[in-house]
């Protein structure tokens, strides 16, 4: 991360926890890790001080903590990953309410101002309804993006009381929570920093010489795979081994069962405990669904799960996607195939170790799938989706049937635009041609050439082959549209004789194509269509000369310069320079210009860090000129009767601030999106 | 003629091994015109052979001295000209009106005057002109001018090299080579061609890939009948929603997966020659140049492989809708200062105007 992003960290931090902890989370970003006297000296704060901030600071989880077996000695790192989420606050408690219901976005607001927080706790605190005093002192330290949850909180205040009047609901809702993983089990290496969980893992699992391998360096590679699966663990909070041993215990016949019956076992133990190192617990306690009766142990200790909310926000970026480039109804049911995709997606990233290990193309099942008779059940109403696709869905490709639609489209273009008349003659020959000629690459077209299994199954005549379901069939054909996009939204796998047809998502692909389309639409939007059109030029070429730049790109020399020139100053696309001889004499050098995303990718990341950095710093000047208003406003008897209190003037000021306020917030919002977009997904 | 000299020599030579020197020019010069005339009487631009020539029976005897002798002269006066084809001598009639033109000519602008017709319509640049002739530059360029004021010669524009000083003969066409295509006018790409054609070609792609569901409105529109009043607010409605973006709409609706309707390179080239838009016959190898801009533009997307060409539904830039992000929406986006902003610096958040005009607004 760079400066930017620290100061980004640091502003965000400022906002929501105030100063003490802000100075000394900017001292960790900028210094790195620190002991405790160390940072006493850097802060110049008081021990006591710097003390009461780090404790605030590590129950918040913007820092990382580590103590050295050997020297015993404790360090302290700032987690730059959580201080950014903190921008993402409102969006988390909005998809949390959406996903589980009101009642859970305020338990997720909580939880995000908490850091983290025992079951029992939560549970009383809402259960006596003691949510307003836990509210208003967070509030009290708390900035902007504190204030609108802590505002529409007490706008619910009764209502959440009367629902509190059991226990039984608040657990059910975070066993929800948890079914869906929107909130994970603490583990203590949530607090180390990679390289310290790495250290910890070398130290638990066995060392090399204990694997049995045939020389040194399979046993190396069994062990980093050992190191791994324990990493993987701690994170996801899952007991890989045992589930793997006792899979083999219980043989294919239980396996088997629990395919069928769905996840629920497989759930069980995922959030099983692991030993000490969960803080809070000691034993298994908790089992989210066992019968009727909701129950969780009180001891334990929940945190928000940013990697899933980052899958669920890339979800529904997706899902916009797919409705700005192909159709409202094709994105719905792309919304319920991600839907059903989420409980086997834990993380937005798919470390590339697995990829290499396991070749996609040839292990199909390593990524998330779903079959169409799943979501053909899962998608009830299709009547919505009828009439959104382009032809009646009799199958083949039928020309006088597809004239009728297409003859009315031709009439509106030749009102519209005089210029076209002269082909519409000549028209229907073409098309009778065409539909003759093209049948013959239906197969060919439609066979991706990396399946063996033929396809059988794009067959643009589904009902020689299936059953007549006019709900099955809209629905295939919605999701063969998203197979087909240049984006792949959609992976098809057919039927095979073993396995129904299936569907499924070839993540690290979309979102290369996703981040490839946002940094084009950057570059379209600043520097012109022009300049997007010479950049996937370069990136389609490669490195280019400017002279067949300028010939394949079909703009005069002048104008080409004058796109070219802005998009390498602004860093979108580099200029190389090959000598052609030893003189290095610039009349005899090719230079080349090229296009590399990733650098792009970077920038335009550094850029909107910055850009948000000085939306903050904006809003806290703009705050502070009208300080003492602010002050007034947020006094405990003036809110709720700002109007009796502040003057015309004062009230004007504070309503002016307010609404800049939002529009500042909405922005860095927006921002965020791009930020999501170009680094998580 | 003394240009035809150097290459008369060599093909005339290997004609003659087994024959002895002729002794003498001394044929009529009533044979001699009666050939030509004859020949003249052909069309233009036909090659005689050797046995063509004989089967004229002009010649006495058909005598092979005396023929050689004949078409020596007339090449000398520029009234022939000789050529070889596999490896014998024939030759081509060329007009009286151009001959006495040949032989107006000063040894220099011939001997420049008949390398710049060997390039033909391809053209030869100057430097290799000038190498070739092994004459100096003034004198080249002397020959080059008087040329050029005759009329005999013109300097075109490489598309390639628009630099070079390239010269070819005043009668002929420039070759594609040269030109580069139909989207260059006189060496200078035409924009508004490429424009115009890209348009249209777009619009016919949008028409093929997308299901435009009827609109009831759109339906009263076709109907014939429409004032001159109606008829200019709807032009004028059309002008106002510029360009590119008109025939997209958030109504279209994407094709059928089995659909296999979408344009093909070879049926937009037939569309396009089929259209009238352009004189020019579009090649396709020039139809896929721009259609691969349309892609590049963001405005077409290849499916199938790249077999067929769908438009894409929402366009960014400045004739579709602006699809902005939060980077590009904010003022700091499209900040020229950007890179100088800086806490405490000289231009900083705190007082930055853009800010100001963005909050105002």
């Amino acid at each position: 991360m760079s400066r930017h992003a620290y100061e980004l960290c640091h502003l965000l931090v400022d906002d929501t926890y105030g100063e003490l902890t802000s100075r000394i989370f900017e001292v960790l970003l900028f210094h790195g890790r620190l002991s405790l006297p160390a940072l006493q000296h850097q802060t110049h704060l008081s021990y006591r001080l710097v003390k009461h901030g780090l404790a605030v600071l590590i129950q918040q989880h913007l820092i990382l903590w580590y103590t050295s077996s050997h020297d015993h000695q404790t360090l302290y790192e700032a987690n730059t990953a959580n201080a950014y989420s903190l921008v993402r606050s409102g969006k988390y408690i909005k998809v949390a309410a959406a996903q589980v219901g009101e009642f859970a976005g305020k338990v997720i607001a909580n939880l995000l101002l908490l850091g983290h927080a025992r079951v029992g706790d939560l549970v009383q605190a809402y259960k006596a309804g003691q949510s307003r005093s836990t509210h208003d002192r967070l509030a009290a330290n708390g900035g902007t993006p504190s204030t609108p949850l802590s505002n529409s909180s007490r706008h619910e205040e009764g209502r959440i009381e009367e629902q509190n009047a059991t226990v039984e609901p608040i657990y059910g809702m975070l066993c929800d929570l948890l079914r869906l993983e929107l909130v994970s089990p603490v583990h203590i290496s949530h607090f180390r920093s990679d390289a310290d969980n790495r250290i910890e893992a070398e130290k638990v699992v066995p060392k090399p010489e204990v694997y049995k391998a045939r020389n040194e360096r399979e046993q190396n590679a069994q062990r980093e795979a050992g190191i791994k699966r324990k990493l993987k663990e701690w994170r996801y909070y899952t007991h890989g081994e045992e589930n793997e041993a006792e899979h083999l215990k219980k043989g294919k016949k239980r396996l088997h069962q629990d395919l069928e019956t769905g996840r629920l076992e497989k759930r069980q133990r995922l959030y099983s405990p692991l030993s000490q190192d969960v803080i809070g617990t000691t034993e298994e306690v908790y089992q989210p669904m066992r019968g009727e009766a909701h129950y969780l142990d009180n001891d334990l200790i929940l945190r928000v799960n940013h990697a899933k909310f980052a899958v669920l926000i890339r979800n529904d970026h997706l899902v916009d996607l797919a409705d700005r480039t192909i159709s409202t109804s094709t994105a719905r049911v792309y919304a319920q195939v991600l839907h059903a995709l989420e409980p086997q997606v834990q993380d937005c990233r798919v470390e590339p170790a697995n990829s290499s290990e396991t070749d996609a193309e040839a292990d199909p099942s390593s990524s998330p799938q779903i079959s169409t008779d799943e979501l053909v059940r899962a998608i009830k109403d299709s009547s919505e989706l009828a009439n959104t696709l382009g032809k009646s869905d009799d199958g083949r490709l039928d020309m006088t049937q597809f004239d009728h639609p297409k003859k009315r489209r031709k009439k509106e273009v030749i009102n519209e635009d005089q210029g076209t008349i002269d082909i519409e003659a000549s028209f229907d020959e073409e098309e009778d041609l065409s539909g003759s000629d093209e049948e013959d690459n239906v197969s060919d077209v439609s066979s991706d050439p990396n399946e063996v299994n033929g396809d059988a199954d794009f067959d643009p005549n589904p009902l020689t082959s299936l059953p007549h379901d006019p709900h099955r069939d809209t629905i295939r054909s919605h999701l063969l549209v998203l197979t087909i996009h240049p984006f792949s939204f959609l992976h098809h796998l057919p039927k095979t004789s073993i396995l129904p047809e299936r569907w499924m998502i070839d993540f690290p692909l979309l979102t290369k194509n996703v981040i490839h389309h946002t940094l084009l639409e950057t570059i379209t939007s600043r520097h012109g269509l022009p300049a997007a059109r010479l950049t996937r030029i370069l990136f389609d070429k490669g490195r280019t000369d400017e002279k067949v730049l300028c010939s394949t790109s079909l703009l005069a020399q002048k104008t080409m310069r004058s796109y070219l020139l802005p998009l390498h100053k602004a860093g979108m696309i580099g200029l190389q320079e090959v000598p052609r001889d030893n003189s290095r004499n610039p009349q005899r050098t090719n230079f080349l210009w090229f296009f590399d995303p990733e650098r792009c990718r970077v920038k335009v990341l550094e850029e909107t860090y910055k850009t948000m950095a000085r939306y903050l710093k904006r809003a806290k000047m703009e705050g502070e000129k009208i300080k003492g208003t602010v002050e007034k406003a947020s006094r405990s008897d003036v809110v709720g009767k700002e109007e009796e209190f502040l003057g015309p003037q004062e009230l004007e000021a504070l309503n002016a601030w307010r609404e800049m306020d939002k529009r500042i917030w909405g922005e860095v919002s927006r921002l965020d999106d791009l930020v999501a977009c170009l680094r998580d997904f | 003629m003394d240009i035809a000299s150097p290459a008369e020599e060599v093909p005339a030579k290997d004609e003659d091994v087994t024959m002895t020197e002729p002794s003498g020019v001394s044929s009529p010069k009533e044979l001699r015109n009666a050939l030509y005339a004859r020949c003249a009487s052909f069309e233009e631009g036909h090659v005689f052979n050797q046995d063509e020539l004989f089967a004229f029976d002009i010649i006495p005897d058909n005598s092979l001295e005396q023929l050689l002798a004949y078409t020596r002269q007339l090449a000398k006066d520029g009234l022939f000209k000789l050529m070889t084809k596999d490896g014998k001598a024939c030759w081509k009639v060329v007009k009286r009106a151009d001959a006495i033109k040949y032989r107006s000519l000063s040894q220099e602008e011939a001997l420049v005057f008949s390398y710049i017709e060997g390039a033909a319509r391809e053209g030869i640049w100057s430097k290799i002109l000038r190498s070739k002739t092994n004459l100096h530059m003034t004198t080249m360029n002397r020959a080059v001018k008087s040329l050029e004021n005759k009329n005999m010669i013109k300097a075109v524009k490489i598309v390639k090299y628009p630099n070079r000083k390239t010269y070819m003969l005043a009668k002929l066409q420039p070759s594609e080579n040269v030109t580069g295509g139909p989207f260059y006018t006189d060496g200078v790409l035409d924009e508004e061609f490429v424009h115009q054609m890209s348009l249209w070609t777009e619009r016919y792609v949008i028409g093929r890939s997308w299901w435009h569901p009827p609109l009831p409105e759109h339906t009263r529109k076709s109907s014939s009948k429409m004032t001159q009043e109606q008829a200019e607010e709807l032009r004028a409605a059309e002008l106002r929603q510029r360009g590119h973006g008109r025939d997209r709409s958030k109504a279209m609706l994407p094709m059928h997966p089995g659909y296999r309707g979408h344009p093909t390179l070879s049926e937009v080239t037939r569309a396009i020659n089929g259209s009238g838009l352009s004189g020019v016959t579009m090649k396709e190898s020039e139809m896929g140049q721009l259609l691969d801009i349309l892609c590049w533009d963001g405005r077409l997307e290849k499916i199938r492989h790249g077999k067929a060409y769908r438009a894409v539904k929402q366009v960014n830039g400045e004739d579709g809708v602006e699809l902005e992000n939060g980077l590009t929406e904010s003022p700091c986006g499209r900040c020229p200062v950007f890179e100088f902003c800086e806490e405490g610096g000289p231009v900083n958040a705190r007082s930055c105007e853009y800010f100001q005009e963005w909050l105002q607004f």
